[in-house]
C-alpha cells in the first residue's frame, strides 16, 4: 500500500459513468484496460482507439483516467484506460483503490494486458481480475521484446492455465492488437445483452483456487449479499455491497476484493506453480540484450552517476540553448510582423490612447511572452522529456537520486516534476502526479514553486551577469538552490506523515519513437497553452491597466518599509516586485520602465540607479518570493486554495527574510 | 506464516554484495504487502545488481524484472546468501527450494 488515507464511507453512492456520456452510446459495452505499470498498457490503447493517448515508460505516470469509443469486430465499444497498478489493492492515482477505479468505469469485460517478457509477474492481477466474475481477456504484450530476448511462451497453455483467452500483442507496432481487443468487446457485449448483472455468461465463473481460504472467501461473500439489509455500516466498510447490487461485481467478487490482501499471495504462490508448468520458472538465462546491460549501466554507482550528471547537465544545455534560439528568433518575428499590425489595429479602433496602450499591454505583450516563452522553453522541455520518459531512463534516475531527493522528503522521482520546473512551474505542478502520497506531491509542489523557472533564471542573468558579472550570477542560482532545499526540507519537518521507502519496478531501455514523442510533447504543450494562456492574458491587462492608468503609484508606499527599509532596494522595486507576480518575465523590464517614469531617462539601464549588491538581493527575492500567477492557479487546481496560499506566503516569508539578510551581508542595507 | 525478519537473525538482502544471489527466506511484516506485489517473496531467487553509495537504493533482478528497493527496506528481508554453484544448481532444477515449493502447494489447494 503506497499511501494510507481513511476508506471513504460505506454510504459512497456507485457513480454511474453512463449518465456523463449522454446519447445512445451510453448504452455501449465498457472494456477496461487493467494491467501492472511499465507493459505498454497505453501505446496499446492509442493502438486500439486509433488516437494518441498519453503514455510515459515510467511506472505510473497514466495520472488520469481515459475514456473512448472504439469499433471492434463490427461493434462499437468504450475503452477506458486506467492507471498501472501493481495490485486492485494499490492506489495508483492517489485516493482510490484501482478496484474503486475499475468498477467505477463499470466494465463488462477486462483486457488485462501483460507483458510477454515476464508474464509470471502478471499472473496474481489477472488472477485478481478473474475472481470478479467479469470476462478477462488478456493481452501478452511487448511479444515483439520477447521475442527479441527468446523468451517463448506458450500462450495455448496459459490460457488454458487462467481459463481466460490469451493474445500475444505489440503495442509498438500493432500486431495482435486488434484481435485482442475485438476478443474483449465481444464478450463485454455479450454480457451486456445477457444484463443479468452479477454473474458473468463466459463460464469465467472463477475456479476455487484460494483452498483453506475458501470458506472465509464464502463468509464474506455471504456477508456482503446480506449487508445492505444490515444496514450496518461496520458491516461492508469498502461499500462493496453497492457494487454488487449495481451489478458491476459478483458477491464472490467483493469478497475477493475485501480479502485482497490475504489474497495476495496465494495468488502469487499459484503464479509460480504455473510458471514451473510452463517451464518460465528459472528465467534468470534469459538473453540480455544490449537494452539490459545499458539498463544496468546507467543504475550502476560507475557509470551511472557520471552518466546522470552528463545526461542532465545535457538536457539543461538543451533547454537553455535551443530555448533562448528559438526565443530570440519567435520574438524577433513577432516584433517584426504581429506587433506592427496589432498597434496600427488597436490605435485605428480604440479612441483612448490609455485603454489602447492597455489592450495592447495583453494582446500585444501578453501573446508575446506565451510565443517567446512558451513554445521556445516548455515545448523544448516537453520533447526533452518525452526523449527521456520513452527511453526508461527517467526510472534509473529515479534510483540515482533517490538518496539526494530523501533528504528533503521526496522520492528519486520527484527529480522529474524539478526538472520541468527549470522550464516551467506550471507543467511542474501538474507532473508532482507521478508522485504517490498528496504529502509527497505537496512537498514536490512547494519546491517547484522555489525552483526558478526560464523567465525567472532570465531575471537573474539578465540583471547580474551585465552589471556584476556571469559570477555574481552564479552566485545567486547557489543562494537560490540552497534556499529551494532549505524549503523542502522545512516542509518535509513541517507537513506531518512519513515518506514510504522506495519500492519502485525499474522500467526497460528502450529505444524512443520519435513519432510518439512528438506527438507526447505536442500533447502536453497543448494542455499547457490552453491552462496558462488566458491566466498570462488577464495578468497582462490587469498590469497594464493599473500601469496606464497610474493606480499603480500609490502602491509604493506600502512596499517602502519592507522593500526600502528591510531589502535596502529603491522604492520602485517594491512595485516591480509585487507586480512581477503577474508577469515574472517582465520583472527586469517593468524595473526599468518604472524606473525610467520615475527618475527620468537617466534611469535607463538598471546599473545606473541600483547597485551590483542591490541587484543581488532584487535578483534572489524576485526569483524565489511568490510564484507567478498561472502558477498560484496550477496549485490551487491541483491542491485547493489553502495549500496554494499557504506555500506562495511560504515562498514569500522565505524570499523577505533571505533577501534582508543577503542585503545586510552585503551591505546593501 | 513466517516469523517477522526482524527477529530471526542472520543476513538480509542489504548485505548482499553486488554480483550475488540470494534466497529469500522472510519478509518483515511491515513491508510483505508492498513486497509481495513485487514478486519478491519468500522462495525467489534475486540476484543484487547494484547498491548506491551512502546507504542508497539497491537494485535487484529477478526473473525479467528488476526492483530498487531503499536498504532500509532491503535490510527487512531475510535471505540465504547462494553461492555461484548454488545458484546454477537451481537453475538446472528450473525449480526454487523444496520448502517454496511445499509452501505454494498448500497456500494454493
Amino acid at each position: 500500500m503506497t499511501s494510507c488515507h481513511p476508506t471513504p464511507a460505506a454510504s459512497r453512492r456507485v457513480p454511474d459513468p453512463g449518465t456523463t456520456q449522454g446519447g445512445l452510446d451510453a448504452d455501449l459495452p465498457v472494456v477496461a484496460l487493467v494491467g501492472r505499470p511499465n507493459v505498454g498498457k497505453t501505446t496499446l490503447f492509442a493502438r486500439a482507439s486509433r488516437r494518441f493517448a498519453e503514455s510515459t515508460n515510467a511506472p505510473g505516470t497514466t495520472v488520469s483516467i481515459e475514456r473512448r469509443r472504439v469499433e471492434a469486430g463490427g461493434r462499437a465499444a468504450w475503452l477506458v484506460d486506467l492507471p498501472g497498478t501493481l495490485s486492485l489493492d494499490d492506489r495508483p492515482a492517489g485516493e482510490d483503490p484501482a478496484w474503486r477505479l475499475l468498477l467505477d468505469a463499470a466494465p463488462d469485460a477486462i483486457l488485462v494486458v501483460a507483458a510477454a517478457t515476464d508474464l509470471v509477474r502478471h499472473i496474481p492481477l489477472i488472477l485478481a481480475c478473474r475472481d470478479l466474475g467479469l470476462p478477462v481477456v488478456v493481452a501478452a504484450n511487448l511479444s515483439d521484446e520477447a521475442d527479441a530476448r527468446g523468451v517463448g511462451v506458450d500462450s495455448g497453455r496459459l490460457s488454458q492455465l487462467l481459463a481466460v483467452p490469451v493474445h500475444r500483442t505489440s503495442g509498438r507496432s500493432g500486431a495482435g492488437v486488434d484481435e485482442a481487443v475485438t476478443h474483449a468487446v465481444r464478450l463485454a457485449a455479450h454480457r451486456r445483452s445477457v444484463a443479468a448483472g452479477a454473474a458473468s455468461p463466459h463460464g469465467t465463473v472463477p475456479a476455487r483456487i484460494y483452498g483453506s481460504l475458501e470458506p472465509d472467501i464464502d463468509r464474506v461473500s455471504a456477508r456482503i449479499r446480506s449487508g445492505r439489509s444490515l444496514g450496518a455500516a461496520s458491516a461492508d466498510a469498502l461499500g462493496l455491497g453497492a457494487y454488487v447490487e449495481a451489478g458491476r461485481v459478483s458477491s464472490r467478487g467483493a469478497a475477493t476484493l475485501e480479502l485482497g490482501e490475504v489474497l495476495e499471495a496465494p495468488r502469487w504462490a499459484v503464479a509460480e506453480r504455473w510458471a514451473r508448468e510452463l517451464g518460465i520458472a528459472a528465467d534468470w538465462h534469459v538473453r540480455q540484450t544490449l537494452a539490459d546491460r545499458v539498463a544496468r549501466w546507467s543504475v550502476a554507482p560507475w557509470p551511472g552517476i557520471p552518466l546522470f550528471i552528463g545526461v542532465s547537465a545535457g538536457a539543461f544545455l538543451a533547454m537553455v540553448a535551443i530555448g533562448g534560439l528559438l526565443s530570440s528568433a519567435l520574438g524577433a518575428a513577432w516584433g517584426a510582423t504581429v506587433s506592427p499590425v496589432l498597434t496600427a489595429a488597436v490605435d485605428a479602433i480604440v479612441p483612448w490612447p490609455v485603454l489602447a496602450r492597455t489592450l495592447l499591454w495583453g494582446l500585444d505583450q501578453g501573446l508575446l511572452a506565451i510565443v517567446s516563452i512558451g513554445i521556445p522553453y516548455v515545448l523544448t522541455f516537453y520533447v526533452l522529456l518525452a526523449v527521456l520518459e520513452d527511453s526508461g531512463y527517467l526510472t534509473s534516475a529515479a534510483v540515482l537520486t533517490d538518496r539526494l531527493f530523501n533528504a528533503v522528503g521526496l522520492p528519486g522521482r520527484a527529480a522529474i516534476p524539478l526538472l520541468a520546473a527549470t522550464g516551467c512551474n506550471v507543467p511542474a505542478i501538474y507532473g508532482t502526479r507521478v508522485l504517490a502520497t498528496r504529502r509527497e506531491r505537496l512537498i514536490a509542489s512547494f519546491v517547484v514553486t522555489l525552483t526558478p523557472c526560464s523567465a525567472r533564471t532570465a531575471v537573474v542573468i539578465g540583471a547580474l551577469a551585465p552589471f556584476a558579472g556571469p559570477g555574481a550570477a552564479l552566485a545567486a542560482f547557489g543562494v537560490v538552490g540552497l534556499l529551494t532545499f532549505a524549503g523542502g526540507w522545512a516542509a518535509n519537518a513541517m507537513i506531518p506523515g512519513r515518506q514510504p521507502p522506495l519500492v519502485l519496478e525499474l522500467a526497460p531501455i528502450r529505444r524512443p519513437v520519435a513519432s510518439l514523442v512528438a506527438r507526447k510533447a505536442w500533447y502536453r504543450f497543448r494542455a499547457f497553452a490552453v491552462s496558462a494562456t488566458p491566466v498570462m492574458l488577464a495578468g497582462s491587462f490587469v498590469l497594464g491597466g493599473l500601469y496606464e492608468s497610474g493606480l499603480m503609484w500609490p502602491l509604493a508606499r506600502l512596499t517602502d518599509p519592507v522593500v526600502v527599509g528591510w531589502l535596502g532596494l529603491p522604492s520602485v522595486a517594491g512595485l516591480a516586485l509585487v507586480f512581477a507576480f503577474l508577469r515574472k518575465e517582465l520583472a527586469l523590464q517593468l524595473l526599468v520602465t518604472l524606473a525610467a517614469v520615475q527618475l527620468g531617462a537617466g534611469a535607463a539601464s538598471i546599473g545606473s540607479f541600483m547597485t551590483p549588491a542591490q541587484l543581488f538581493v532584487y535578483a534572489v527575492v524576485t526569483s524565489v518570493s511568490v510564484p507567478c500567477v498561472a502558477t498560484l492557479g496550477a496549485l490551487a487546481g491541483e491542491h485547493g486554495w489553502r495549500p496554494a496560499l499557504l506555500m506562495s506566503g511560504g515562498s514569500l516569508a522565505i524570499a523577505l527574510a533571505s533577501g534582508g539578510v543577503i542585503a545586510r551581508l552585503l551591505g546593501a542595507a | 506464516m513466517e516469523p517477522p525478519a526482524d527477529s530471526a537473525p542472520g543476513p538480509t538482502l542489504a548485505s548482499i554484495p553486488p554480483g550475488l544471489s540470494a534466497r529469500i527466506l522472510s519478509v518483515a511484516d511491515g513491508h510483505r504487502a508492498t513486497l509481495d506485489r513485487e514478486g519478491l517473496r519468500p522462495g525467489a531467487t534475486v540476484s543484487v545488481e547494484t547498491a548506491m553509495p551512502l546507504g542508497g537504493p539497491i537494485v535487484v533482478r529477478f526473473g525479467h524484472a528488476r526492483v530498487a528497493l531503499a536498504r532500509g527496506v532491503a535490510a527487512r528481508v531475510g535471505v540465504q546468501p547462494l553461492s555461484p554453484e548454488a545458484l546454477a544448481e537451481v537453475a538446472e532444477l528450473a525449480a526454487p527450494a523444496p520448502d517454496a515449493v511445499a509452501v505454494a502447494r498448500s497456500d494454493a489447494q
